[in-house]
């Protein structure tokens, strides 16, 4: 590209540090125009979106959590980066892993998030086969504001296609208590 | 009229693996079919079949995710190849991509993030674009998208930035209402006075889905039943426009099909009401 893009070549390099967490340096910032200010707005709004999309397939988390979803969230997107293809419904499925492996208000909250972002995961293939552990029941679908009985439980999740035949076994439960 | 040239496609759907089954069981009620680019590049023999037996039943209009048109620093060469490859494969009569850059600086950012809308950015698409087109000679349409950066670099608005990187580069617009929409409410500005401010005859192809609030911000999740208010603006633009074809974008949180199908026949209703296709 020719020397005519200079400006635009350092805004954009600038941005694409900033939006994926690279760090901008100051001089480059006062060099391309772009403010701190406008950075910190155009990595808010990314965050912002990315959060209120994930928050959008994990509506029962999300209740729960309250404003803990978005703290847990910001902490998560410092290190996972927005990324691909189907990078909403990954994002939904790697969130709902990281909240497993964090200390939140109820014990259960990373089961209910996997077991919401089931149908995200389900998304990203043709074929789907997990299998989760619960101490919860989490299928009381029409309870959302109680919170989900204590009933060891393993869930096994299958989902494929053929081709004529879509297959959908939804799901397979064995109750151990 | 640029889109004269063009055939009249109708009314159909953005390809999603998850609705496989039910696009061929439907078929009668879905005109053409929009698939991701990006999914069918380097196919193996399976995708392969997918896509000759799509093609077999449905005009195919590849939509391509991250050519990354606006990157200052030049188009990849190797995606634009995969891009020729299956637009050659598939012989649709236009392609797609974004008005945007993904990639800068060796990073790829994975998401369509907007252009300052400034001389120097019509220049840079200018430049990729005919890059683009020299590589496949198939007409191609540029899609508008959320603007979720607001440059203090801009000098010009929406319909002249949109108006002249069309007229420049002898493209067709592919007009997401759903993004025009958002942007209109985000950034203040009256949507329908940008549509009339647009070169009607380059207006191709639409893209339409549902918004949602989060706050007093419009987000654009592709996730949800297109609003009252997307139905009431896709009726002007296509009172506006001669459109050759309309695409659900659907992509999160798949509602039965049948929902999408009650979608598109209203979509349907309503190009017929105004253009009569």
């Amino acid at each position: 590209m020719t020397t005519d893009n200079e400006d635009l070549s350092k805004l954009q390099a600038e941005l694409a540090r900033c939006l994926t967490g690279r760090g901008v340096s100051p001089k480059d910032s006062h060099v391309t125009g772009l403010s701190k200010l406008d950075l910190d707005l155009s990595r808010e709004t990314l965050i912002r979106k990315r959060l209120s999309q994930t928050r959008n397939l994990l509506p029962r988390t999300a209740a729960w959590m309250g404003p803990q979803f978005a703290e847990q969230f910001r902490e998560f997107a410092e290190t996972h980066h927005f990324n691909g293809e189907y990078a909403i419904s990954k994002e939904a499925v790697f969130f709902s892993n990281w909240l497993v492996t964090r200390k939140l208000a109820y014990p259960w909250i990373g089961q209910l998030a996997q077991w919401e972002s089931m149908d995200c995961h389900w998304s990203l293939g043709r074929m789907s086969v997990r299998i989760l552990w619960s101490e919860y029941d989490f299928t009381m679908r029409s309870r959302l504001n109680e919170a989900p009985p204590k009933r060891v439980q393993m869930w096994c999740f299958i989902r494929c296609f053929t081709w004529w035949r879509k297959i959908r076994v939804w799901p397979i439960v064995f109750t151990t208590r | 009229m640029w889109s004269n040239a063009l055939p009249t496609l109708g009314t159909g759907l953005g390809y999603r693996d998850i609705y496989r089954t039910d696009v061929f069981r439907n078929h009668s009620q879905i005109d053409f079919l929009e698939i991701t680019a990006d999914h069918f590049f380097d196919p193996k023999k399976n995708v392969r079949d997918l896509l000759s037996l799509l093609a077999d039943r449905f005009p195919i209009i590849p939509h391509g995710l991250s050519l990354s048109l606006g990157s200052a620093d030049g188009l990849d060469r190797a995606y634009l190849q995969k891009l020729k490859a299956l637009v050659n494969d598939v012989d649709p009569p236009w392609w797609s991509e974004h008005i945007a850059f993904t990639r800068a600086a060796g990073i790829d950012i994975g998401h369509l993030t907007p252009l300052p809308k400034t001389r120097e950015s019509l220049r840079c698409l200018t430049e990729n674009i005919r890059i683009a087109m020299d590589a496949i000679e198939k007409p191609l349409i540029l899609e508008n998208i959320t603007q979720t950066i607001q440059f203090s670099q801009d000098t010009l608005d929406e319909a002249e930035f949109l108006g002249e990187l069309v007229h420049e580069t002898d493209c067709g617009l592919l007009l997401d209402v759903t993004n025009l929409y958002i942007n209109s409410v985000n950034h203040g500005f009256d949507p329908v006075d940008v549509l009339h401010r647009l070169p009607a005859d380059r207006i191709v192809q639409l893209h339409f889905v549902g918004y949602y609030a989060d706050g007093d911000t419009l987000m654009d999740g592709h996730a949800h039943k297109t609003n009252p208010q997307i139905w009431q603006l896709l009726d002007e633009v296509v009172r506006f426009a001669n459109v050759r074809g309309a695409i659900l974008e659907r992509d999160e949180q798949f509602p039965p099909f049948e929902e999408l199908l009650s979608e598109l026949s209203q979509m349907r209703g309503v190009m017929k009401a105004n253009i009569g296709t």
